[in-house]
């Protein structure tokens, strides 16, 4: 039960997480071009960052305990 | 055509990229080993591929905050942070920092990218020299006393500066327990603002101020540090942005690399003696000292306030320097995670001979009937030790008593791996106040004629582990309390609770703080389906034991058509027959409106203490999510609800 679940944790915030970073790179140039002008153009990364620290943290949070590293009890 | 991107941001190749995920994680790796300020690595490795310092700053500091918050969500829910603390200094840290970034700008501004990146560099050499040298000079204390435990004593400058007393500027902060005078709290955000716009690293200011001037313990400082960078990262984040500076790029690429390793760096700390933290604290911190300062002379010849150096010599010494950074980081990453593998190669090892000598768990007696449906054989306590629990505590024995039930508290010990460099102080302060709440369990249970086994479990997940939990113990029944909350927030239930019953096999009863155990009427919500069949077999059994009438509850809205609500009607008649028959005094009411109001409020008026549910338990994912009106009806109820998983 908890491994499925954890597999599909693993998998759901990986995917998310791989979306965004396409994202980023697939808009590199416009992306850098706007967020370089500066202005409201702040909000910018500061939404990115949210979203990835939380999709990304999960995921990472889910990878060490999936491939067996665990703090000692 | 488009117009060209800014001459600040740097070209990305796949080895930059690499090199920075790698960099990331190392820092990430270092930040979760040994406490705040991975930063030193960080901004420093983006200069070294060539991004101006301002930028450098700007983009490591886009990385940070939305980590500070995550981590100080988690860490508020433990209680270690102390809010008004972190939002007094925080605020005046952002005006520090606002300050700072001015500074940096102006400096730009004046001397361009070369006196930028020479003010960052002195300042990271000054500060990595004195923290360095002190956290080193400690480590070494540590290691020669063979003092392992780091006993929090106050130091004399925090006892004065709790003494002093100037009238009007006195606030009360919870982790000091006393009043300060925020003529001292000021000043210390201040700093700590002015060093986090310079070199991101305020934590090294910050967390070691708490500590030794205010005398907040380590691990609020830690914690409430977190509120502070969030508040200064936001700022400094909009700050650098509406400039144009933060490489998004950067950003984000180090922030991938980051997340892996401050989460392993954390598990780090769990393997290792404290004093080695410091150690690797200290090496690194000198040894980036070295290579920042080696480029020194490289930015003062290119403002020519020394002479010119030679082509060759200036990349002789920036090569230097970049290398003398890649071994601080390797030596950093080599000795945490040799560390984490032999600890963990130790533990396995020791799991391995535990299990292999552990006795297998046997119920102590045969069941008292063969369907674990309405039976209450074993009933499992969830405890937090918080006033919370103390209804689920109190209904538990009450429910033992008359059962005969056995009765088991459990409580879990969080493991958090976010708590950056401090998971062991973190771990043993969890423990002990898990040991605490099992220990004030126990006697409680006592004084109401109950004797109670208790078991401590850890992890990092506290649904997990109670789940687990039951099913090693084969419960029943699981008791836990829900969050006691007003207003909106109490509309909605505890992620544990919610989790717990969305997972566990067995019956769960979630019990308010002020609840007792039912002793008037039973109210069993019915919509016709077979969790509610299953629901009215546990009621049936409650109402015999506890000798109490049953009110059997159906609800329509205005979506449902006659066919359905006939249905409905015959159905709850058909569960009243058959309690009625079974001899237990039960009716039956047919009621409009919204389920879970209308259900409370029937409890409310008809007086009933205790309500009966079926879940729509589900398979997969959908089993996570209790069904809604069941969880309102817990989040609105005053009086206990069972929930019956078929």
């Amino acid at each position: 039960m908890d491994k499925g679940n954890d597999i599909g944790k693993l998998v759901g915030y990986g995917s998310l997480t791989a979306a965004l970073y396409f994202a980023l790179f697939f808009f590199e140039r416009e992306l850098m071009q706007v967020t370089g002008r500066g202005g409201w153009a702040f909000l910018i990364p500061i939404a990115f960052a949210f979203a990835v620290s939380v999709t990304h943290g999960a995921f990472t949070g889910a990878f060490w305990d999936f491939i067996g590293i665990k703090a000692r009890k | 055509m488009l117009e060209p991107v800014s001459a600040s941001f740097i070209q990305l190749d796949p080895f930059n990229v690499a090199y920075l995920f790698v960099v990331g994680f190392i820092g990430g790796l270092v930040s979760g080993f040994i406490g705040s300020g991975g930063a030193f690595v960080l901004t420093p490795a983006m200069m070294g591929l060539g991004a101006p310092g301002i930028v450098a700053v700007a983009s490591n500091i886009c990385h940070k905050f939305p980590k500070a918050l995550v981590g100080s969500i988690k860490r508020a829910k433990y209680g270690q942070v102390d809010v008004k603390l972190g939002i007094v200094l925080g605020v005046s840290a952002e005006a520090g920092m606002l300050y700072g970034a001015h500074i940096q700008e102006s400096i730009r501004r004046a001397f361009g990218n070369d006196g930028s990146n020479l003010y960052v560099s002195v300042v990271f050499v000054v500060v990595l020299a004195l923290v360095g040298g002190y956290v080193l000079r400690d480590a070494w204390r540590i290691y020669r006393s063979g003092d392992r435990s780091e006993s929090e004593t106050l130091t004399k400058l925090a006892r004065a500066v709790q003494a002093l007393n100037v009238p009007g500027t006195m606030v009360y902060f919870p982790s000091i327990k006393t009043k300060i005078s925020v003529l001292v709290t000021v000043p210390i955000g201040f700093a700590a603002g002015i060093l986090a716009a310079t070199i991101a690293v305020g934590g090294f200011i910050g967390v070691p101020a708490m500590i030794y001037v205010l005398g907040v313990p380590s691990l609020m400082a830690s914690a409430t540090e977190l509120v502070i960078a969030f508040i200064m990262g936001v700022g400094g984040t909009i700050k650098y942005g509406w400039g144009g500076y933060v490489d998004i790029r950067l950003a984000m690429i180090i922030l991938a690399g980051s997340l892996f390793g401050i989460q392993l760096g954390a598990i780090g700390t769990t393997y290792v003696k404290p004093y080695m933290v410091k150690v690797v604290m200290g090496t690194i911190m000198i040894v980036v000292l070295i290579s920042r300062a080696i480029a020194i002379p490289v930015y003062l010849s290119d403002l020519d306030v020394i002479s010119r150096l030679s082509a060759d010599t200036a990349r002789l010494l920036e090569d230097a320097s970049f290398a003398v950074m890649v071994v601080a980081l390797l030596l950093g990453a080599f000795i945490i995670l040799r560390a984490l593998a032999s600890g963990v190669r130790a533990s396995r090892a020791e799991l391995a001979a535990a299990a292999a000598t552990a006795i297998p768990r046997v119920p102590a007696r045969a069941p008292s009937q063969l369907s674990p449906l309405a039976r209450f054989d074993r009933i499992l306590v969830a405890t937090d030790g918080s006033e919370f629990s103390a209804g689920a505590l109190e209904v538990a024995t009450g429910l033992a008593k008359r059962s005969g039930g056995e009765l088991t508290t459990v409580t879990v010990a969080l493991i958090d791996l976010e708590t950056e460099g401090i998971a062991t102080a973190a771990f043993a302060h969890s423990e002990a106040q898990a040991r605490k709440a099992l220990e004030d369990a126990r006697s409680q249970a006592h004084r109401s004629g109950v004797e109670t086994t208790t078991e401590l479990r850890s992890g990092t997940n506290p649904y997990r582990e109670i789940v687990r939990c039951a099913d090693d113990l084969r419960s029943d029944v699981i008791v836990m309390g829900r969050r006691g909350r007003r207003g909106l927030a109490r509309m909605m239930v505890g992620d544990a609770t919610r989790q717990v019953i969305g997972t566990a096999d067995s019956n769960v009863l979630v019990v308010p703080r002020l609840a007792a155990i039912w002793r008037s009427r039973i109210l069993l919500a019915t919509d016709g389906s077979r969790h509610s069949e299953s629901a009215a077999v546990v009621a049936a059994r409650l109402a015999k034991m506890f000798a109490v009438p049953v009110s059997v509850v159906t609800v329509f809205g205005p979506k449902h058509d006659e066919a359905r609500r006939a249905d409905g009607r015959a159905a709850a008649q058909r569960l009243t027959d058959a309690l009625v028959r079974d001899g237990i005094d039960a009716d039956c009411t047919v009621v409009e409106g919204e389920p879970a109001t209308e259900i409370v409020a029937f409890a409310t008026g008809r007086g009933a203490d205790l309500i009966v549910a079926g879940s729509h338990g589900r398979t997969g994912v959908g089993r996570l999510i209790v069904g809604s009106v069941c969880e309102k009806i817990i989040g609105q109820a005053v009086c206990p609800v069972l929930v019956v998983k078929l």
